[in-house]
């Protein structure tokens, strides 16, 4: 499928300390962060545990899973730390407006 | 300890003996740092590389899922990063001037670096009767898989022991339904991890969840009946009754290869904080390794995942003659019931506590001091707390009470002011 733009929320919803959660679908949740003045998208559900990414830490460009101190990096979705191994999942941001977008293929 | 100059000599063939995480993650960044040479990964096991963490918690509760889940990797993973991974293989010896690793079978391998991340046996509980097929132990998914058949509904679980494993198999066994009664020498639960308050705090936790516990008694026989243990007998003349005996009393550090080959043996195999043993070519890591510690003068051996993690992946780099260093402070993590308990650094009755919330929270942390300077903390269910904490406690900075114990203080305006330091 290709990719749909769709709102996440608004710039004024996420700021550094706070990532913001989105539901995509009754089955997904993504996560946006702000990195000084850009936004940046990945998965919410951390690649190593039942977790939610926007429930971490996140801190100079990188987010520590709640649950284990595992982190990603939040522009790439690679991980930056044990025992996250896998990558998460990133999706491009754009902004229309006060409005972020991010773009989804509906998976 | 003599250290490899990085020009001389790179190595071109590096064998791995043991197949837990910090093999693993030994592999993964030999290759992340561009070496191109053969890798051989030796495992014990008939199983890849697995995490262990969940067998004690999340494998107990689905027993399909051992089978299946926990691995590091896809077998695929190793194929397409050119790791030979060999299952089922034990190594005998090794040969320090050949530079060779012997097989039980008698196969020779030769290496240009070795890493022995050989971890550690389950310290067996030496009461006659021991060796009855319901007394279980737990390191392995085979382990876990024989474990968990013995968690049913309404059993009678006696359970020998609760440091981390006893207790979060306690946790997961009361969540199966289980009868469980718990018998540790100590005064509390996992008190060498937490100390006695916040172990005397996770002993009312485990009580109000009915796990029935005799602290401060040892095990001291067992009633058999059919080749089974039927009941455990106290010190305090206490007759246990069960249907099965779960025993969680510790590891005891797999140094054989490293003592026999005559490489230096403490209280596992001596390293560097490159995690580089007493012969130049061979490294060493995980819960076999002991190594400088991070706060203070002594030496110490970690048995946390973290840790092995980051230990292989130094020895990694410390192989190819890359900057490497594994100094920082233990952490580790336990799951039992709802909370999420995490840890960083030193944690001891010799230091003092500061709280921030209290006991009686549902979130709370407590934060260690050796007079000014921070030097470790748990947090329980206070994940982003828990990620300052581990910053502060790796920076090793004084820190004012005050200012941690004050909700009104962020932990993050710490972090900011530590930076601008």
């Amino acid at each position: 499928m290709p990719d749909k733009w769709i709102k996440a929320c608004n710039i004024s919803d996420v700021s550094e300390e706070e990532p913001y959660c989105f539901a995509v679908s009754t089955e997904k949740n993504v996560a946006i962060y702000k990195i000084e003045e850009e936004f940046f998208c990945t998965d919410d559900l951390c690649t190593h545990g039942n977790a939610s990414l926007s429930e971490g830490f996140a801190d100079e460009g990188i987010i520590e899973c709640p649950f284990h101190g595992g982190a990603f990096n939040i522009r790439t979705g690679e991980p930056a730390s044990y025992p996250c191994i896998k990558a998460l999942r990133t999706y491009a941001v754009k902004l229309d407006g006060d409005a972020i977008m991010i773009a989804y293929d509906g998976e | 300890m003599e250290e490899v100059a990085p020009s001389a000599n790179p190595p071109k063939r590096v064998v791995i003996v043991g197949g837990g995480i910090a093999s693993d993650a030994c592999a993964a960044e030999l290759r992340q740092s561009g070496f191109n040479g053969s890798i051989q990964l030796l495992c014990g096991e008939p199983w890849r590389p697995y995490e262990r963490p969940p067998l004690s918690k999340e494998a107990l509760d689905d027993k399909g899922s051992i089978k299946e889940q926990f691995f590091l990797h896809s077998e695929g993973w190793y194929d397409d990063n050119a790791i030979e991974l060999r299952l089922g293989v034990h190594a005998a010896g090794l040969d320090t001037r050949q530079n060779t690793v012997e097989l039980t079978t008698g196969e020779k391998i030769g290496f240009d670096r070795l890493l022995l991340a050989t971890g550690g046996a389950v310290r067996k509980l030496r009461i006659e009767g021991g060796e009855a097929p319901n007394v279980h132990y737990l390191r392995t998914k085979d382990d876990a898989q024989s474990l968990a058949s013995a968690l049913t509904q309404g059993s009678r679980v006696a359970i020998i022991g609760m440091g981390v494993i006893g207790a979060e198999i306690a946790a997961s066994a009361r969540k199966l339904g289980c009868n469980v009664t718990a018998i540790e020498p100590e005064a509390g639960p996992m008190t060498r991890a937490l100390g006695s308050q916040l172990s005397n705090w996770l002993a009312g936790i485990h009580h109000k969840h009915g796990v029935q516990a005799l602290y401060g008694v040892s095990v001291t026989g067992f009633v058999m009946k059919d080749g089974l243990v039927r009941a455990v007998e106290c010190s305090d003349g206490t007759l246990v009754d069960c249907d099965a005996v779960c025993v969680g009393i510790g590891i005891i550090p797999e140094t054989g290869l490293a003592s026999d080959a005559g490489l230096a043996v403490a209280n596992g195999i001596v390293v560097d904080h490159q995690n580089r043993t007493s012969v130049p070519s061979i490294f060493s890591a995980g819960d076999v390794a002991e190594l400088p510690a991070f706060y203070g003068m002594g030496r110490v051996r970690y048995e946390t995942y973290q840790n092995a993690a980051e230990q292989g992946a130094t020895a990694a780099r410390a192989m190819l003659g890359q900057a490497a260093d594994n100094t920082g402070p233990c952490t580790f993590w336990t799951n039992q019931y709802d909370l999420n308990i995490q840890s960083v650094g030193q944690v001891s009755d010799d230091f003092s506590i500061v709280w921030r919330g209290s006991m009686n929270d549902q979130g709370f942390v407590a934060f260690f001091l050796d007079g000014e300077r921070l030097v470790g903390a748990v947090a329980v269910n206070r994940a982003r707390d828990m990620a300052v904490a581990r910053k502060l406690v790796s920076a090793k900075i004084d820190v004012r009470p005050g200012d941690l114990a004050s909700e009104a203080v962020t932990l993050r305006t710490l972090l900011k002011a530590m930076r601008k330091n």
